[in-house]
């Protein structure tokens, strides 16, 4: 029983690996081999399987962590490989990015991350998301396709005695999720275009440059994914154990703080790196980002602090506003 | 079709704009009623109260005692200005209050081909939220489809509730009896937890 358990932890640790690796390339902790990667030659490949590594590196010729799960089989298994677990600088790896395997899934990953996360928390905060609902609810009443407010299937909703889900709210909140992605991709894109194309010399073209800068987002993308999960676990704090809310908002908003920081530091450094151009363009790039930083915090901010709309009969019953 | 195009554009625009948290769902609007009374029809999803044995859904037709689909409210409190003793913005208590809901129409009379519309009568009862008192009830809809709803609100001395009229402490007489009334599309209450 236990092997098993092991076995279905381990598959579930595999299905998140993409997202653990993504955030393993932040990390202090790295295993490398401890005379350095061996150079790859033709007949070689990086990844191999039924080797010692459960997430099939090749292990003397490891440079990137993104498939890492950092189980440590390699340094402190029976059977060594030859690789040792160091510590580097928080967030080397992304700063470094084009020594340590990046690949275009995982751009597309941070770019759709922060988007994706504010909007499966925004639809249960903004106002908005329940107009939207109605405006799309009515125009299918007004038709009368009477399917769209059937039951959804349980095991893609929640049905409770006061909570049905119908498949409207189930499309509406897909939909209303995905919006939120792609729109703040497609942001993040634009701006993350602006500065790459600014800042491109021959030796760093703008798609290396595109590529460069977006791994510098990793701390705000993974960040956005940890408010996301989190939302349950504050409400449990909050519910079951009294965290009182202004505890709970400054946690969120220190957290989220720290990202935005960390995202404009590594950002700030690889700008800093790019020999050919001008201090002046680099300030320009950077200052594109740093609007793409103050666009994250926006959308998020509802969610962070909590913002509560309030109609006009709340507001009359709390005596916030006296009728007249 | 083209204002609802405009309107989702609108919508979604406003959508990433910093707003806020879900709200109860209008019916009347905000009335004010013989410049006494401030007045609102509104529905929130279904919530569970005590005592229990007042929690009894109302419903009306096939499938009686079935599960709410909404908590129907009465919002009333009196004007600034006024001077019926509950204070400005204050909750008048031990009124009366009997409503009918009905499907497709205003009223639950035969259409022309004679056919009854589906239609629900009832009373509100007094209660609390975190937000203040109201007057309110678990209601069984018919499903999907345009509602309309109309509620007699009788006053408080109505049901015994008596008033001061000497110079020193009295107050106004309570507002006539007045009925207030609205429509709302229900497709479905959605998320729980409405307030």
């Amino acid at each position: 029983m236990p092997d098993q358990i092991t076995l279905a932890s381990m598959y579930f640790l595999e299905r998140l690996r993409k997202i653990l690796g993504v955030v393993s390339r932040l990390g202090a902790i790295d295993f490398r081999p401890n005379r350095g990667a061996l150079k790859l030659s033709k007949d070689k490949k990086y990844y191999v399987d039924g080797r010692l590594c459960p997430t099939n590196y090749n292990l003397p010729y490891k440079v990137s962590t993104n498939n890492c799960i950092t189980c440590g089989a390699c340094a402190h298994g029976k059977k060594k490989s030859g690789l040792g677990i160091y510590l580097r600088k928080p967030g080397s790896e992304v700063n470094n990015i084009l020594k340590h395997h990046p690949n275009w899934y995982e751009v597309l990953f941070i770019l759709l991350s922060p988007g994706i996360s504010a909007g499966g928390f925004l639809w249960l905060i903004l106002h908005q998301y329940q107009q939207l609902r109605n405006i799309i609810g009515d125009w299918f009443l007004d038709r009368n396709y009477m399917w769209m407010f059937k039951y959804a299937s349980v095991w893609i909703s929640s049905q409770r005695w006061n909570q049905h889900y119908n498949w409207l709210d189930v499309s509406m909140i897909t939909f209303y999720m995905m919006s939120y992605a792609i729109v703040v991709a497609l942001i993040s894109s634009i701006l993350i275009t602006i500065t790459a194309f600014l800042l491109r010399t021959k030796s760093q073209p703008f798609k290396t440059n595109f590529l460069i800068l977006t791994y510098q987002y990793t701390p705000v993308a993974i960040l956005s994914i940890v408010i996301g999960l989190c939302g349950k676990f504050f409400q449990v704090m909050a519910h079951d154990f009294h965290m009182p809310a202004q505890l709970i908002i400054s946690i969120k908003s220190i957290l989220l703080a720290l990202s935005i920081l960390w995202t404009i530091y590594l950002t700030g450094r690889v700008i800093k790196k790019i020999s050919q151009k001008s201090r002046f363009i680099k300030y320009i790039g950077f200052s594109v980002l740093l609007i793409n930083m103050s666009i994250i915090v926006v959308m998020w901010w509802p969610a962070i602090a909590d913002h509560k709309y309030m109609s006009q009969v709340e507001k009359i019953r709390k005596h916030i506003v006296i009728p007249g | 079709m083209k204002v609802n195009i405009s309107k989702l554009l609108l919508t979604l625009m406003l959508s990433f704009l910093v707003g806020s948290v879900y709200a109860d769902n209008p019916i009347s609007g905000v009335k004010k009623i013989q410049g006494k009374v401030e007045a609102d029809l509104i529905w929130v999803e279904p919530v569970t109260m005590e005592p229990t044995v007042t929690t009894g859904v109302v419903a009306h037709g096939r499938g009686l005692n079935r599960k709410p689909d909404i908590h129907n409210e009465l919002d009333q409190h009196e004007l600034k200005g006024t001077k019926m003793g509950f204070g400005a913005g204050g909750w008048l208590s031990n009124c009366q209050v009997a409503c009918v809901i009905v499907k497709g129409q205003k009223t639950p009379l035969k259409d022309k081909d004679g056919k009854q519309p589906w239609f629900v009568v009832f009373s509100m009862m007094s209660m609390v939220a975190n937000d203040g008192p109201h007057y309110g009830r678990n209601v069984a809809l018919d499903g999907p489809g345009t509602y309309y709803e109309t509620c007699q609100v009788n006053p408080p001395d109505w049901l015994g509730f008596f008033r001061h009229t000497d110079k020193a402490s009295g107050v106004s007489p309570f507002f006539k009896p007045y009925e207030i009334s609205g429509s709302f599309k229900f497709i479905g209450s959605g998320k729980a937890g409405g307030y």
